[in-house]
């Protein structure tokens, strides 16, 4: 390199080394577990996982909420505080994250409605499909 | 266009010509799409984020592409030339990622939950990001054209990356729409057209950035001050250095 401002790039190649080493260390590539993958995650262990809200599952007990995730061959009961942001929808995927205790009930302190590739207005009206809970 | 010193070259007119024709799609787009598209039923009214998030992340991948393109012929040729169209190119699609995270940010804070996730797709568009930030602060800080030229065509292998994420790993953000095997897109006809007429739009915007910042980039080289300015002061400090001493 000749004359120049080098520290932009030099500060860049650093958060570059740092995202990929959070990344890393936050599973980006096995972004979650499927219910059934969780029977291996000793209890107490940090996890995550992706499956389907079972409909009619959704519980509300004062100050949580409990509700099912399945992949269609086990379920996990997932408990988690009101307050944490989201919008859950029985029978859409959504992907927890929290400590598995020793009962296998996923305490879940961060919540992510995932939703599909299609878009379509809601059958017959105006209102959006009110299914959520929260 | 024209030809200047036996090469194309856009003139002001072309470069109204593509800003209004970029306005014009981008009107039709934005009143189709905030007014006339139905709501979605399973995200509401904020799904509109589309006709923003979508055309700024396909004009991105373009740009790169560009990129590509650019430093390939100025690799082969070594005309200078090229190496500024990469600039312009690289500029433009590292503005146009920005853009794209930022509104996919509102997006999912607003249907997933959360500002951010660490999934596949999250992570390599950040990668993108910071790939041609790079390219950019290589440049300020003196590489070569000729390594610039080998980065912007190594970057490239991470568009394919960013786009494939969804469906190489498990993620949060989901599957492509518009671009999937099955002949239909799962997507009402009115919403597709909002989407292609941005599409359409972002796609001139993102040309007329490209040549308004290439004609800036050729005035700078060719020793005129950038702009029209009436006087033109050349500082002996600050100004550019002569060919003898240009690498």
């Amino acid at each position: 390199m000749t004359s120049g401002r080098r520290w932009p790039l030099t500060l860049i190649g650093l958060i570059t080394v740092g995202l990929l080493i959070v990344a890393g260390l936050q599973d980006t590539l096995t972004f979650y577990r499927t219910p059934s993958e969780t029977s291996s995650v000793p209890a107490g262990d940090r996890v995550r996982v992706g499956g389907t809200v079972v409909p009619g599952s959704v519980v509300r007990e004062g100050d949580l909420i409990r509700f099912h995730l399945t992949d269609g061959v086990r379920d996990v009961v997932v408990q988690q505080h009101i307050d944490i942001p989201g919008r859950l929808r029985e029978g859409q995927q959504a992907v927890v994250e929290g400590v598995l205790d020793g009962r296998g009930v996923l305490h879940a302190d961060t919540v992510m409605s995932k939703h599909n590739n299609t878009y379509e207005p809601p059958p017959g009206g105006e209102q959006p499909g009110r299914e959520t809970v929260r | 266009m024209r030809l200047i010193n036996g090469r194309p070259s856009t003139t002001a007119s072309d470069r109204r010509a593509v800003g209004w024709a970029a306005a014009g799609l981008g009107a039709a787009g934005l009143v189709v799409g905030l007014t006339v598209a139905p709501v979605d039923a399973a995200q509401g009214a904020v799904y509109r984020l589309i006709y923003l998030h979508v055309p700024a992340a396909w004009t991105a991948y373009l740009s790169f592409f560009v990129v590509l393109l650019a430093s390939i012929n100025y690799l082969i040729s070594g005309d200078a030339r090229w190496d500024r169209v990469g600039q312009a190119a690289a500029e433009v699609g590292l503005g146009l990622t920005a853009v794209t995270i930022v509104v996919g940010m509102v997006w999912g804070r607003a249907t997933w939950g959360v500002w951010w996730a660490w999934d596949p797709r999250l992570v390599s568009t950040a990668l993108l990001l910071l790939c041609y930030a790079g390219h950019l602060a290589a440049r300020q800080a003196g590489v070569s054209p000729r390594w610039l030229a080998w980065w912007g065509t190594a970057g490239f292998a991470l568009v394919p990356v960013v786009h494939f994420s969804v469906v190489w790993w498990r993620s949060l953000h989901q599957e492509a729409t518009v671009l999937q095997p099955t002949a239909r897109p799962p997507m009402h006809p009115l919403m597709l057209t909002a989407l292609l007429l941005c599409l359409g739009a972002a796609t001139l915007v993102a040309v007329w950035l490209w040549i308004s910042r290439m004609t800036h980039l050729e005035r700078e080289a060719a020793g005129r001050p950038a702009g029209d300015a009436a006087l033109v002061l050349r500082s002996s400090g600050g100004g550019r250095r002569t060919d003898a001493t240009l690498r």
